[in-house]
């Protein structure tokens, strides 16, 4: 045990009647039982050097929150915060801290028919966000993880398969209500003058700072109210109308697994899968698809994930990926061919002629690039009609790549242009047959790497104006510290590695060192936010070390 | 299972949330987009299946000990598995069997200080049933308010015992179904009797965590119900028929088919043994669906066909249904030991139940009943409680 796990009983007395006098006592523990509950999250660092909070509050309001945080100024106790904390970063990798949940905080302040946004607070999920917008013909984009915060997740990048055409969710944030690590509420852009559709100014666009690929884990201050895009529907008021869930119930006991037919009008939303004979043809038709400026939805998506998807149960995903099958598509370019699915989906947003001609013109860039649409009453598309297509791009649930093992991370999460996506796609699966060896992981088995050869979930953004290659994902058991510790040690070795390469910098969470090798690559960024953190939280009590450890910030380069 | 064999699950609980709410597919709103009434009153990650999924982790690496707290938590959860059904959307773990061992772990490390739970356990050991009423023939007493005799097992015969649980017998509230259940038996002919001396179930005893008495219970339940001669066992209560269905097969085998009595009472109307007299004035219902006999035993249908079947009936649903039902909050113990947070979670149900309009709210379970009972009186709610039996009992005339 570490000096820093000890407390100080007497300040830690006073500080409990400061933060009583706040919220009440019931809205604040120091139970050792509550606090374990926040003392890990499933990332490698959360399992491996989680600890428990000293203090986990429940604030109602944004004064809460901003008092709280003076409080934690005044004794120089820093803060995290936490929504539903489903995947990470919500768990203090050091002793003392007070857990800020925004469990109270989860009202939809007002979904605006007219200007198209919802004002939310952290712990509004997007399913909930869903339910009420898409009664009034309106949705907002939603990642593979349906149950998360709305606003935290506008934060963390958000990529959602309708990125495609509506952007990330980083660039669909509005004005917003800001607690700073002083204490100080902030309302930005035209929040001011009492209206929230306008995010920019006056001055610097304040958006910038508190968001980020995987934000700033609220090293920057709190997030208690924003204001987020709405798009329009294309689908029936009642979305359940067209969906039929049903759940395999055997010898009175849940069998796990869900499957939901999704039936769309199919004047309002088609869906496709094409067969590609390789993944540069693919790209190609997707950046052709780009600059067509058509499709809701346009990814490539691995056999791993198909199987993901369509698994009922743990068992049932090893028996598919062992049987082959989604690796070729059901052979659907000959027998044991591989074949590298695109999966596209279409919306009339303005009407059905919309639909028809972005059909159109999908077929002809299909012909173009050597495609092969799958059959639709194949079994392929009928897996993923009751698996995917609904569920994963308007209503996504996630959470289904925990089948193979348990729990996953993917360690990779590369930016490029569609022109590269390719040449990154071969790089990565080189790598992964290195690195196997290099580690000594075996392949595929426990922990294994690389999605078990068949990885690289290619999804495209703002019309092919970026892609990202996602993967490949290790899959661990959490209970196992070895294998959690080789994840650590594959992510290390992969951001060394391509930013040796050239790649760049991809996926690199709860590794703040990361700036001090990056920054003198990148402009020197991390001398900029240095100097952000250090103003804008002069006490350094917000989530240290996020985003920057103030301490050693330039590390050894420094 | 001892709880250190579930270490390996309960270590990969990712966290998802799923646990708390309704299926995202089919939800509606955000006004009833939960399913776990735990977190939702009690807001605290601890309440919430995925916080206690984190306690059992600690608990079998030694990381916590047992303290009021989180026992606390562990028994304000009416085990209705809305979070074992939802976690195995894309989890691993087996939810509920977690849930029931950090109880059967709280018993064997002697930490069950829940007076009312004591209570209700010793009331099981000695009386056969947890409501401390100690007179055996009580349990039949409601039959004298029949107009007509029953016949009591074993000293008299009958190919279907109408298992009555101890709810229906002894727990004046739900009385009038149990006497309307009799009575359309027997307007439907049915040859049927009674247990003279009927114990409970057992299933309260395991939910507690009581592994052994529980055992004892069922052991006792299945050598009488073997020694009748039985057929068919139908039981309107659904905590005896998920004991029987799902648990009593792990300790010895029940000859007689097990029935809810909606699934045998819809097969009657189904083959024309039951005929309707009478029609409804257009009246508007609504349906509940009891966790121990939707979610976890899987029966939607059987209640649902009963109600079509009704004439001047407008049926209309809850947004939350089916699996996706919300508890009503007497389950797991809570009815006896925690009364506010079971009024609370059976409020929340009568305002979804008001939400559609309905004159009406049946169900199909006397811990349900007794739950909305009592919540619409302290409310003085316009909303009229029913078990489905008695609205077949009139439309029978």
């Amino acid at each position: 045990m570490e000096k820093e796990d000890f407390i100080d009983e007497e300040k830690h007395e006073t500080i409990k009647r400061y933060l009583e006098a706040i919220l009440g006592p019931e809205y604040i523990s120091d139970d050792p039982a509550i606090l374990e509950c926040y003392a890990k999250d499933s990332s490698p660092s959360g399992i491996l050097f989680g600890k428990r909070p000293e203090f986990v509050v429940l604030p109602g309001s944004a004064e809460d929150v901003a008092a709280v945080v003076r409080i934690c100024n005044r004794f120089k106790k820093p803060f995290i915060t936490g929504a539903l904390m489903y995947q990470s970063t919500c768990t203090p990798l050091r002793p003392g801290y007070i857990l800020i949940d925004m469990k109270r905080m989860n009202k939809i302040i007002e979904i605006n028919e007219k200007d198209m946004y919802a004002v939310v607070e952290p712990l509004v999920t997007f399913a909930e966000l869903n339910a009420e917008a898409q009664k009034r013909g309106l949705f907002v984009q939603t990642p593979p993880a349906g149950m998360s915060s709305v606003l935290a997740n506008h934060l963390f990048a958000g990529f959602t398969q309708l990125s495609w055409r509506f952007g990330i969710s980083t660039r669909n944030i509005l004005a917003f209500e800001w607690v700073l690590p002083t204490g100080e509420i902030v309302k930005t852009g035209s929040l001011n003058s009492g209206s929230w559709i306008w995010g920019e100014g006056p001055g610097p666009d304040l958006r910038g700072l508190i968001k980020g690929l995987f934000g700033v884990g609220s090293g920057l201050g709190i997030v208690t109210k924003m204001a987020v895009k709405l798009h329009r529907w294309p689908g029936p008021r009642d979305f359940t109308k067209c969906v039929k869930s049903s759940s395999p119930y055997v010898d009175n006991a849940w069998k796990g697994g869900w499957r939901m037919e999704f039936n769309p009008p199919p004047d309002k939303i088609r869906n496709y899968i094409i067969a590609y004979p390789s993944i540069e043809k693919l790209c190609e038709a997707i950046k052709k698809l780009g600059e067509a400026e058509i499709c809701a939805s346009v990814a490539h998506l691995p056999a791993w994930f198909m199987c993901c998807e369509s698994a009922q149960s743990q068992q049932e995903f090893w028996d598919l990926w062992n049987s082959n099958y989604y690796q070729t598509l059901g052979d659907i370019l000959g027998p044991g061919i591989p074949a590298y699915a695109l999966f596209v989906t279409i919306a009339g947003f303005t009407s059905p002629k919309q639909l028809d001609y972005e059909e159109k013109v999908l077929t002809k860039i299909v012909e173009e690039t050597g495609g092969k649409f799958v059959p639709k009453d194949s079994r392929i598309y009928y897996e993923m009609i009751t698996c995917y297509f609904a569920g994963e791009i308007w209503r996504p649930a996630g959470a289904k790549n925990m089948r193979p093992r348990g729990s996953f991370v993917p360690t990779r999460f590369i930016f490029e242009s569609v022109e590269n996506a390719a040449r990154i796609y071969r790089y990565l699966y080189k790598w992964t047959v290195e690195a196997a060896s290099a580690h000594n992981l075996l392949y595929p088995s426990e922990g294994g790497l690389g999605d078990f050869g068949h990885f690289g979930l290619i999804a495209s953004y703002d019309f092919g104006h970026m892609i990202h290659v996602a993967g490949f994902n290790m899959y661990y058991d959490q209970s196992d510290f070895e294998q959690v510790e080789n994840v650590r040690k594959v992510m290390k070795k992969g951001l060394e590695d391509d930013i040796e390469k050239g790649i760049g910098v991809s996926y690199a969470p709860r590794i703040p060192e990361v700036h001090a090798v990056v920054g003198p690559m990148l402009y020197n960024y991390h001398i900029l936010l240095l100097k952000v953190k250090k103003t804008l939280d002069p006490n350094n009590i917000a989530n240290p070390p996020f985003p920057i450890e103030v301490n050693e910030p330039l590390g050894k380069s420094g | 299972m001892p709880l250190e064999d579930y270490r390996r699950q309960v270590w990969n609980c990712y966290r998802c949330s799923s646990g708390e709410y309704v299926s995202l597919w089919e939800m509606k709103s955000k006004r009833f987009s939960k399913i776990c009434p735990s977190v939702t009153r009690f807001l605290w990650d601890i309440y919430a299946c995925h916080g206690k999924m984190d306690c059992a982790r600690a608990l079998i690496d030694g990381k916590l000990q047992w303290n009021d707290t989180l026992i606390d938590a562990i028994y304000k959860c009416t085990l209705c598995a809305a979070c074992d059904v939802r976690c195995k959307r894309a989890g691993v773990i087996n939810v509920l069997e977690v849930l029931e061992e950090l109880r059967a772990k709280c018993v064997e490390d002697g930490f069950l200080k829940i007076p009312a739970h004591r209570k209700a356990l010793e009331s099981l050991k000695r009386y056969g049933n947890p409501f401390g009423v100690a007179e055996r023939q009580q349990r039949i007493a409601w039959t004298q308010e029949l107009e007509f005799n029953v016949k009591i097992m074993p000293k008299e015969k009958a190919p279907v015992l109408l298992y009555v649980g101890s709810m229906y017998a002894l727990e004046p509230i739900v009385r009038e179904t149990i006497k309307s259940i009799a009575r359309v038996l027997k307007m439907a002919e049915v040859n049927f009797g009674l247990i003279e001396n009927e114990i409970d179930d057992g299933l309260y005893a395991l939910q507690l965590g009581e592994r052994g008495l529980f055992e004892e219970i069922a052991e006792k339940n299945i050598k009488i119900f073997n020694e009748l001669g039985i057929q068919t066992l139908i039981t309107p209560d659904p905590h005896a028929y998920n004991a029987f269905k799902r648990y009593y097969p792990k300790i010895g085998k029940i000859e007689a088919k097990v029935l809810h009595v909606t699934e045998y009472l819809q097969e009657l109307i189904e083959c024309g043994k039951i005929k309707f007299k009478a029609s409804f004035n257009r009246l508007t219902v609504t349906y509940h669906d009891p966790c121990n006999l939707g979610r976890v035993c899987g029966l939607y249908e059987p209640p649902r066909k009963i109600i079509e079947s009704l004439r001047g009936v407008e049926f209309n649903e809850m947004e939350r249904i089916k699996n996706n039902a919300w508890c009503c909050g007497a389950g797991g113990g809570v009815m006896a030991a925690y009364p506010e947070f079971m009024a609370w979670t059976a409020n929340e149900r009568i305002e979804e139940a008001e939400s559609t309009g309905s004159s009406i709210l049946v169900t199909s379970c006397p811990w349900c009943e007794y739950a909305f009972k009592t919540a619409v009186e302290a409310k003085k709610s316009h909303l009229g409680v029913y078990n489905i039996i008695e609205l077949l009992e009139k439309a029978c005339g």
